[in-house]
């Protein structure tokens, strides 16, 4: 079948230049089949006189039903406004607007103010979710790094992907509102020349485009990522995913079903993290140089922080295994001295905030291990080699591994030790 | 906005509203008002289904029933207020319109 295609120019945003346009066209038989967001497509045939028309009203079945009764049929959709293309065989057919007012009506109607304050809503999700991520990469060792890249590439593809739908969110925005103040303004003033502001249409035009282009194999890479399980994807969590999936789907289809599973996803996902589901650290594989040798991934999400030090075994496979155990040991003292200069450091500014008091470096030293040992209390579980605590900290050592968390009680605190070294 | 949009009233939807005295659908509506008018006013399919869903909205008409999904509309009391209002403009327009033409006669 012979195929045409031709540019939508800014001109034809009118709808009556449209018209004429699609009415030429079909004299010289050039039948229209398809809009998208900047071509028209047409296909050949007979020659034909055709009456075309832009609808902008809700389609329902009764609505239809009449159409078909007047002879009208759906050709495609057209632009952002919900427009409908039909066309007619009787060139003497009812205009499906008797008035230009009721047609700036419906258009109006696309434009209204609950559907700019729903898609503003969506924009500060997707803000959310940029900051879900990054709150995370930047709470990580070596945020932003080649290094950290590749121990977070999940996580960096979906700041990628959350920040761009962001955009085209905000962009929309702006679009819906330019939109309804153009049509109110003409709607109040029929006889007097509006213009149209092109920059914004094309704007999202353009960027609309894009996403649709993008954003499905962006999220595609993310999903294969996380079900493949590279070991950078430490904990993200089913629900998480699937909440992902439900906005995707929000904004680009089924409007109901997204809300609802967003509705019962949420919840769910936040009550996941709220009992400690932290999947499985997996070895990485870096450079043996002190610095790389452990990986800190520091979780932090929903106001959590947990930090392991994962080392790496292969590296020390041959007759160098004491050395990974001593590295261990030593990373495990740093950290108790660092935790218990924290500790007292913090406790110190409170109480010199009370007597208004300023204080400096020198007065919280680092302590030796000894004495840092003695401002904390040693817990016995059978699960860990070693395991101190103070009272808002908890640091374990169980073969070459080291892990330190916050805890709220001595339940929680129980139940991440049972989670890792079980 | 809303307020504005009906402060005076196209033959269209003044028609829209005469015929709804009667419960109708909206294929009758248009058939009725083509009969009515002996074809001198006709209302597009995209005007009638936009209006019906705008005087819904203010008030004007309501939802009757819905027969074979087709929904049924009838002129609600403000409605009837607003035709009556919009006779009176029209009457008084015509009486206004005699009242010139005939002192031009004279």
């Amino acid at each position: 079948m012979m195929k045409k295609y031709k540019k939508l120019t800014n001109d034809l945003f009118n709808d009556e230049k449209l018209i004429q346009l699609l009415e030429d066209e079909a004299k010289n038989g050039w039948f229209l089949k398809g809009t998208s967001e900047f071509y028209l497509t047409f296909r050949k045939d007979e020659p034909k006189n055709l009456k075309y028309q832009i609808d902008y009203n809700k389609i329902t079945d009764e609505y239809k039903n009449v159409l078909k009764q007047l002879g009208y049929h759906f050709v495609c959709g057209y632009g952002y406004e919900g427009g409908m293309i039909y066309y007619n065989e009787d060139i003497h057919a009812e205009d499906l607007y008797s008035d230009e007012q009721t047609r700036l009506m419906s258009i109006i109607y696309n434009y209204r103010p609950s559907v700019i304050i729903s898609n503003a809503f969506t924009t500060l999700l997707r803000m959310l979710m940029v900051y879900i991520f990054y709150k995370d990469i930047y709470y990580s060792s070596y945020p932003f790094s080649i290094y950290n890249f590749f121990i977070n590439t999940t996580r960096y593809l979906f700041i990628l992907f959350w920040t761009f739908s962001f955009i085209l969110d905000f962009i929309k925005t702006i679009y819906l509102i330019t939109m309804y103040r153009y049509y109110s303004k003409q709607l109040n003033h029929p006889y007097s020349f509006q213009p149209v502001n092109y920059q914004v249409i094309n704007t999202y035009r353009i960027l609309s485009a894009v996403d649709t282009i993008t954003i499905f194999p962006i999220l595609t890479i993310c999903l294969i990522a996380v079900f493949i399980d590279l070991p950078a994807v430490f904990y993200l969590d089913l629900g998480i995913i699937l909440i992902l999936i439900a906005i995707l789907i929000y904004t680009h289809a089924y409007k109901k079903v997204a809300i609802i599973s967003i509705i019962i996803l949420l919840p769910l996902s936040i009550f996941s993290y709220d009992s400690y589901s932290i999947p499985d650290n997996k070895p990485l594989y870096y450079n043996n140089n002190f610095e790389k040798d452990y990986i800190n991934t520091t979780n932090s999400i929903f106001s959590r922080s947990i930090s392991t030090y994962i080392f790496e075994e292969q590296n020390y496979e041959n007759n160098i295994n004491a050395l990974n155990e001593d590295i261990a040991e030593i990373l495990f003292k740093g950290e108790i001295i660092s935790l218990d200069r924290n500790y007292r450091k913090n406790k110190l500014i409170d109480e010199y905030q009370k007597i208004g008091k300023d204080y400096d470096e020198n007065d919280y030293p680092y302590l030796s291990f000894e004495q840092a040992l003695q401002n904390m209390k040693e817990l016995h579980h059978p699960l860990v080699d070693q395991a101190y605590y103070n009272d808002n900290y908890v640091i374990c050592i169980k073969d070459k591994q080291v892990v330190s968390f916050q805890y709220s009680s001595p339940d929680q605190m129980n139940t991440i030790i049972e989670y890792y070294f079980k | 906005m809303a307020r504005k949009e009906f402060e005076t009233l196209t033959p269209q939807m003044y028609y829209i509203l005469l015929v709804l005295m009667q419960p109708r659908h909206g294929y009758e509506i248009m058939n009725e008002i083509s009969r009515l008018t002996d074809g001198q006013i006709n209302v597009g399919a995209g005007t009638l289904y936009t209006l019906l869903a705008r005087f819904e909205a203010e008030g004007y008409i309501t939802l009757k029933n819905i027969v074979d999904r087709k929904k049924i509309y009838k002129i609600t009391n403000a409605g009837k207020r607003k035709l009556k209002e919009e006779t009176d403009k029209l009457t008084l327009m015509l009486l206004h319109y005699k009242e010139v033409t005939d002192d031009e006669k004279v």
